[in-house]
This record gives C-alpha cells, structure tokens and sequence, in this order.
C-alpha cells in the first residue's frame, strides 16, 4: 500500500472498480437531501428553542451570560401579573375560539347544507377577512368601538336618544378583555369556516335520515347526529384556533394594553422590550413556560387528529347530503352573511380609508368631508424609512416563501417518502411546534441563540435573514402541512414508474414529483409571502433600523400618534395583499389549467 | 550637590513637557472644540447624521441656525428615533459589535444607566462645567443644573408636563388645572396617560414625592386609561375620544395648537415637573466627538432661541420661553443627577402603582 494512506487507496478502488454507480449516488442523494434539511429544520427549530429553555435558567444578559440560576423563574411567578395574565389568557383563548366555533359551524352548515341564496358569494365573504392583517382590524376597531367616538357606538346612542334613552358612553367598550374576544373571535372565523366546511360537504345522510324517519325533528337531528359526528373536527379545529388565539398579538397589544390587560403574548413581549431595563432572563422563563404547554397542546391535537378516522363517515355509496329547505328564512340567513361582511370587512375598511384621508381623526360627517386631504399618503410617500421598508419588506416576504417552502417540500418529501421511518415522526412533530408559538417568542430565542458568542460575530441580528429565518420557522408548520398532502395525493407508482425505466432518484424528483407538486407548492409560497408581508410580532422583536419592515413601520406610526399615516398605510398594504392574492390565484389557475392539458 | 541640581533640572524639564496639554487645555477650549469639530467634519465631508427624538417639524427649523453659524457642517441628514424600544435594540446590535449610523444621537432616559453601565458612553474631552467660562458672550452660559455632574452628558431641554383638555368635552369650571382634577370622579375612566410617565422628578423631590404617589393610585381608582406616546395621548383627546390627558408635554400639545388643532387646551398644574431632555451624551462609537458636544453646548445656549421658538423645549423658568408666564409662580420639580441614578427604581415605581407589571 502507499504512503497515500487512504485517499491513495480510494483512487486505487476507484481504478479497480470503475466510476461509482448511478444507483449509489442516486441512493445517496435520496438519503443525502432528507438528512440535510432535517438538520437544517433542527437548526432552525429545535436549537433557538433549547438556547431560550437554557437561558431561561441564567442571569445575565443573551449577549453576556452569567451563572445558573432560579431567580428568572422566581421573578416570574413570584407576581400577581403573571397569575392574571394566565387566567386572562385562558379565558381570551377559550371564548374567542368558541364564537369563531359557533359563527364558522353556522355559516358551514348555511353553505353547505341549506337552500340559502347566494351561497357561491357567501362562501366568498367569509374568505375575505383573511386579507385585512390582524395589526389593521384592530386599530379600525378602536374607531369603531371606542367607548366615547366609536362609530357604532355613536350610532347607537342616537337611536338610543330617538327613543328617549340617553347614554353618555358606550355602550360598548373595545378597550376590553370582551372587546379582545369579539375581535379575535371574529378574525377566526375564516381558519375554522376552512378547516370544518369540507366535513359538512362528505357527511354520509343516511344517519340525518334515519333520524328524521325516527321522527326527530330539524333541531333534534342537529343537535343529536350532526354536531356528534362533526365533534373531531369541530375539536382539531377549535384546538387549533385556541392556539392561534394563544399566539395572537395584535389584538393584545392595540386593545389589551390600554386597558393595562396582559395576555402571554403581550407580557413577553412588554417583559422583553418596555421593561427598564428590559427582563430578557424573564422572557425566557415565561417563554419556557410557554413551550412546555403548547407541547402539550400540540401533543394532544395531534392525538385528537389520529382519532379523526374513527369518526369516518364519508362512505363509498355516493350519497349526496340532503339540502335543508329553509323556507321564509333563507334571506335572512343570507342577510346574516352581509352583516358578517360589513362588520369584518365594509366597516374596518371604510374607517381606514376615512382615516387615511383625515388629518386629526373625527367621526364621519358631512362637515368632515371638506376636510379630507391625502397629506397622510404623501407624508407616508416621502419618507425615506416607509420607502426602505417596503423594499425589506417584499424582500423578506419574496425569501421567506422560499425558503419556507423548499424546506417544506423536504421535509414532507421525507415524512411522506423517506425511507428512514425515525426521521419521521420526529419531523413531523418539530415542524408542527412553531404553529403554537407566539411570534414573540421565536424572536426571543433567536435573539438568544444569535448573540450568544460566537455566534454574535455573524452580525444576524439586525439583518434581514434574521427575520426570514425566524419568519420560516413560524410558517413551516402550514408549508409542510401543505406539501405533506399534496405528496399524499401523488400516487407513488408515478415515481415507482420513472424508477423501473431506470431515471436517477434526483430525474425522478425533477421531471414527475415537482412538476405534480407546482399548484401546491406556489400556493403555498403565496400564502407564506402574504402572511410574511404583514406579521408583526416576529419584527417587532427583531427588526431594527437597519432592517425595518413595513408591519412594525404601522405598528410605530401607530404607537407615535399618526392615526392618519397608520390607516394610509394600511390602505396601501391591503391594495397591495390583495393584489398578491388575485395574481396568486390567477398563476395557480393558470399552472393547473397547463398540467391538466 | 551636582545629582541634586541635575535631578532638580531633570524634573523642571518634566514638568514643562507634562504640562504642555494642560496649559493647552487652559487655553480658549471652546476654540478648540471649534476646531475639533472642523477637523471631524473635514474628515466626513462636512455631513452629519443625527437621530433626537424631536419630530421633523420640530428638528427641520433648528438645525439649520447651527449650521450656519458652524459652516464647516454642510449638511445634516435628520432621522427622528423615538421612544424606549429602538434603543434596547441598538444596544443589543452594539454587543456584536454593529453600531447606530448616526454621528450625533440621543438615547432614552430609560436606557442611559445601561449604556453607561455597557460602556457605550464616554466622558466628553472637554469639562462643561469649564467650557461654559469660555463661551462666546452673546451665547450667554449653560444652567448648571443641565450638567451632569459626573460629566457624561449635558441636557439641552426643558420637557415640562402639564395637563391638556378638549374643550367641546370638558365644561367651564371643570378645565384640570390641578393634579387632583385628574382623580374626578365625573372623569372616571376618562382620562387618558402615557404609559411612560416621566415623573420622576415629582417621585424623587420630597416636597412632592409623598404627594405623587397618592396621585398615581387615584389615577389608577380613577380607571385610567394607559397609552404610549405623547402624540397617541393628545390625538386622542382632540379627536374627542378622551376628555383630559393628564401630565402631557407643553411642546406636543403646543405643536399640535400651532399645527391648527383646535380642540385642545392646556395647563401647567402646580407642582410642574420637569425633565432635563435630549441628553446628549458621547457614544463609544462616535466619529465627532467634538461636534457632539458642540452641538449639545450651542443647544444649551445659542441655539435655546430657536429651539424655544420651533420646538417649544425651552426652560419654564427662562422669561423668554412661552411657557414662562404660564408656569411662573409654579414649584418647579427637576430631576437631577441624583435622581437620574434612581431611575430605574422610579419606573418600577411609577409602573407598580399604576398596576402594570414591572421589571424586579
């Protein structure tokens, strides 16, 4: 043997036995590729979260730890705040869940299955909230509410007056816990409607008939056959929903904070931030905290998901559900769905743009329309920060969806595909973790993890790629989601096909799996993108001057005092997602409409 | 006897040497201040990026008076940075070792110990308190009470806080002109407050702090509702979502009252308080330390005129400020160096008794 030791003795093989197989690079890749972005999606995952629970136990700042320690812990539960927060938290969760339950059942079952006119434009209002950010639907609401000069409360007022009832204030007060609920229920509404609509269209009738021949009335059925059978998807949904209740910021912080209200949420990120000086060892620990119970939450959701088959009612026969026939009700069930559209959609939208035309905020009325100027778009317009911002801002969004989405189709290619069952379930399980994690924490512990020296010498913080990192760790729940069903749908005789006509694992992927996955894979990257264009609680953790973005550019503007230049940039935003939507439907229509021809 | 002499020679000559920069020193420092900031500038190509917290319309009439009368400094690119959090933010960017862009900046009085306590500060190369006996005559001299005492910063500002009113909401007779008015039954929940108080000089001076204290848990009975921002306050009440806004800034009310706003009001109640602002400080960092304190000195004297005059930030207790008459008679409460030491504590403080969670 050679002195060359072993890269001597490899090229000596390598004479001996030729060029390495096609069969081993292509094997290689298959196991190569998976096992990369499984350790990328640890990277992004699991070590800023194991960073945050280690920190959590330190005094000391992220960039200068100190020793271990109990005190965060203590500092923590060792006040009231904490307690309330909890409670309020709860109570926030669970009652804003319940109405989007209840609103989203209703508007399912009138869709789906009811004579009720219009149900194709029905099915499209309940749609359309999706495209006001969380941040926009709250401030609207605090000129729609407002105790003293909220538009519905003015309107009530006087027609209270017109019946010789006089009301100094209110009589609703958004600056609520109820006023949180209301306004989270509503915005929930969409995700249940979308989660639970499919279980009304597949229901097996025949159990409703059965009923009706035992002579039970509309009411008994409902209440006996179709909400028991509908109860695990009702559950996963509202499970679901109580979690991006749990996570929700906006609303905590517009509504919350003035009226000194604190959810999870919004006392991690006040700890973080507005404390002097800020509490980063008390954020860990209530972000901790936090961890171990969405765990338990996720656990159990994914427990409630498994059992879903056992509630399987779609047969084979080819029943069509039974139409209900709502006779002299049908426009009024009809009308239920406008009242919906004009309260989550005309009414925030309205006062936004009546806003954004205003130089000092007053109620609409004749007199104020002399007023009306666009001083606030030009004053946005002109301003060298808002013009940067939205530049970071479609970059991030541009990223994010790419990045998201290529570790998406990794990861669901590896779930549904791979060959290496371990790796399964732990993917699975970790990329479905940052669904139940407020915004505010996944910026914490990045924060934790990147000015940890020596990994502060990157010189991330502040970067942009901090926040798509962090943006992506948020989204890839839904990406995987999305890729692991469009996998499921193709059949894996197509790749089984290319492979007996001998075409390499990586030809395979390129020529059959991608193209099939292209519909799935785009809207996915458009719905990650809009999403990324407005998120506010992972900036507003890690965005700085030197990668501002346009959601925290509202959210200060906001907090600044421009009522005006607020609303003039959420009108902008709102154009500018619903432009990105219509062009995202028109691309995937038009992809379908190719890959079908 | 010769070792004696050589050695007494030996140590004249090191003194003569030794004391050439402190004989320098003794001579005019402001010129050589001038000078400083002449050579910094030179170096930059006679730009200077500057962040404070006023707003543009505030900033935007100032700056040019002090250009003009240093016309080395050819150009200034103004950012408004305003708020606690964005400096929380620079100071963790400033631990991996990236630093804010601007030349001349302020940072919150909330984070000034940290900074201090990170060595993001230094110590000026010129004294204030000596520098002030070389001033130009006509720029007249710094109050002694805008000098830090440990010589770190020099504050430039006079914040006074008051209360503000929408007329069309409040009836005559029940304007608040006093502290207690605030705590009014007829305002429960009514009133609106910036969540950053700033009343550390009313919790630190015992002819008030006892007083205060009592007013912060009224103000909490009294249902109070908890904002941020002086602007979000005052928008607020004059867009008649609040009546009253209490311990509110002369210089935000009055901008928005010159600004054509004509749904508000404001008061000086007795005691005032009153915060030394826009500290300016010499960042670790910093490219100009010279025109730093430059500019913090012509603020402090000259540029208080102008300052006064666009920007409402005078002194209440200067007779050509606007706010003279209005707070003349008045107990001024300043929060001094001492004070400034306690402020974390006063936060905590003022947070606690207003029943919003606070740092331990």
């Amino acid at each position: 043997m050679s002195s060359g030791g072993v890269f001597s003795q490899s090229a000596a093989e390598f004479e001996k036995r030729g060029p390495i197989p096609s069969w081993l690079v292509s094997q290689g890749r298959q196991y190569l590729v998976p096992f990369l972005g499984t350790a990328f999606t640890a990277w992004l995952i699991v070590v800023p979260l194991f960073f945050l629970i280690v920190s959590s136990f330190r005094s000391g700042t992220p960039w200068h730890p100190e020793a271990f320690t109990l005190q965060n812990y203590i500092n923590a539960y060792s006040t009231s705040h904490t307690y309330v927060m909890f409670a309020n938290t709860a109570v926030f969760a669970a009652a804003s869940t319940l109405l989007s339950l209840v609103l989203a059942v209703l508007f399912a079952f009138l869709t789906e299955r009811t004579d009720m006119p219009f149900r194709n434009v029905a099915w499209g209002l309940i749609i359309v909230p999706m495209a006001i950010p969380g941040l926009l639907f709250a401030v609207s609401w605090t000129f729609l509410l407002s105790p003293h000069i909220g538009l519905f409360n003015l309107w009530l007022r006087s027609a209270a007056s017109f019946f010789g009832i006089e009301i100094a204030q209110g009589p609703f007060n958004i600056y609520s816990l109820w006023g949180m609920i209301f306004l989270d229920g509503l915005r929930g509404v969409t995700t249940i409607f979308l989660i639970i609509v499919g279980a009304f269209r597949a229901m097996d009738p025949s159990l409703e008939e059965a009923s009706r021949a035992a002579g039970a009335s509309n009411f008994t059925t409902f209440f006996r056959i179709f909400l028991p059978l509908l109860s695990p998807a009702l559950l996963a949904a509202g499970m679901y929903s109580f979690m991006n209740s749990m996570e929700s910021l906006e609303i905590p912080l517009v509504i919350g904070l003035p009226a000194r209200i604190f959810v999870f949420s919004s006392y991690i990120y006040f700890s973080a931030q507005r404390f002097v000086p800020p509490q980063y060892g008390l954020s860990a620990a209530l972000g901790a905290s936090y961890l171990l119970i969405s765990i338990l939450l996720v656990f159990w959701y994914r427990r409630l998901i498994g059992d879903v088959r056992r509630f399987a009612t779609v047969t084979g026969k080819g029943y069509r559900p039974r139409i209900l026939q709502l006779g002299k009700w049908r426009h009024a069930a009809f009308a239920l769905f406008v009242v919906y559209f004009a309260v989550t959609i005309a009414a925030p939208c309205f006062v936004l743009v009546w806003t954004s035309l205003l130089p000092v905020y007053t109620t609409p009325s004749w007199e104020a329309l002399s007023g009306l100027t666009l001083r606030n778009y030009r004053a946005v317009l002109s301003l060298r920060q808002i013009q940067e911002a939205i530049g970071n801002t479609v970059i991030v969004a541009l990223a994010t969806a790419a990045v998201t989405m290529i570790l998406s189709l990794i990861v669901g290619w590896t779930v549904v595909r791979g060959r290496i069952a371990k790796w399964r379930g732990f993917l699975d399980a970790i990329t479905f973790l940052p669904q139940s994690l407020p915004g505010v924490i996944i910026g914490i512990a990045f924060i934790f993890l990147y000015m940890q020296p020596p990994l502060n010498h990157l010189g991330l913080y502040g970067s942009l790629w901090i926040l798509v990192m962090a943006l992506a760790v948020s989204y890839v729940a839904f990406g995987t989601r999305t890729m692991m069903g469009a996998l499921t749908q193709i059949h894996q005789e197509l790749e089984e096909a290319g492979e007996v006509c001998g075409s390499s694992w990586s030809s395979i992927m390129r020529r059959i799996t991608l193209p099939l996955l292209m519909p799935a894979f785009i809207s996915g990257a458009i719905w990650v993108a809009s999403h990324a264009l407005r998120n506010l609680s992972i900036p507003l953790i890690l965005s700085t001057r030197g990668n501002p973005v346009l959601s925290v550019i509202i959210w200060h503007t906001w907090e600044d005092g421009y009522p005006g230049r607020t609303a003039a940039l959420g009108v902008m935003l709102i154009g500018a997602l619903a432009i990105l939507a219509i062009a995202g439907r028109v691309m995937v229509h038009r992809l379908s409409r190719h890959q079908e021809s | 006897m010769r070792t004696n002499f050589r050695l007494a020679v030996a140590a004249v000559t090191f003194l003569v040497f030794t004391s050439q920069p402190v004989l320098a020193q003794k001579g005019n420092l402001f010129n050589q201040l001038v000078d400083g900031s002449r050579a910094e500038l030179e170096k930059k190509g006679g730009k200077l990026k500057m962040a404070l917290d006023w707003p543009e319309e505030d900033a935007k009439p100032v700056l040019p008076h002090f250009q003009k009368a240093f016309p080395f400094i050819k150009q200034i690119d103004y950012v408004r940075e305003t708020r606690s959090e964005p400096f929380g933010r620079y100071l963790v960017s400033a631990k991996q070792g990236v630093y804010p862009e601007y030349d001349i900046m302020h940072v919150a009085s909330e984070f000034q110990a940290q900074y201090l306590k990170e060595g993001l500060f230094v110590k000026p190369r010129f004294d204030y308190k000596e520098l002030n006996k070389f001033l130009p005559k006509e720029w007249g001299k710094i109050d002694d009470r805008a000098i830090d005492p440990k010589g770190y910063f020099l504050g430039t500002t006079g914040n006074a806080r008051g209360h503000a009113w929408n007329p069309t909401l409040v009836p005559k007779g029940k304007e608040p002109t006093t502290w207690e008015a605030c705590l009014d039954p007829m305002w429960k929940g009514k009133v609106v407050y910036d969540s950053r108080g700033k009343l550390e000089s009313l919790q630190h001076d015992p002819k008030t702090r006892e007083r205060t204290l009592k007013w912060l848990r009224g103000l909490r009975d009294n249902n109070v509702v908890l904002l941020r921002g002086q602007a979000t306050v005052l928008q607020k009440v004059a867009s008649g979502e609040f009546p009253i806004a209490c311990a509110v800034n002369y210089h935000t009310t009055f901008r928005m009252i010159d600004q054509g706003v004509k749904t508000l009001a404001f008061a000086f109640a007795d005691p005032i308080p009153l915060e030394i602002g826009t500290r300016l400080y010499i960042p670790s960092w910093s490219q100009v330390p010279a025109t730093t304190q430059l500019f913090a000195v012509w603020l402090a004297t000259a540029g208080g005129e102008f300052l006064e005059k666009h920007a409402y930030r005078g002194f209440p207790w200067d007779p050509k400020s606007k706010k003279y008459p209005m707070a003349k008679g008045k107990y001024i409460a300043l929060c001094d160096a001492e004070c400034a030491e306690k402020w974390e504590f006063y936060e905590k403080e003022h947070a606690e008794l207003l029943g919003i969670p606070a740092a331990k």
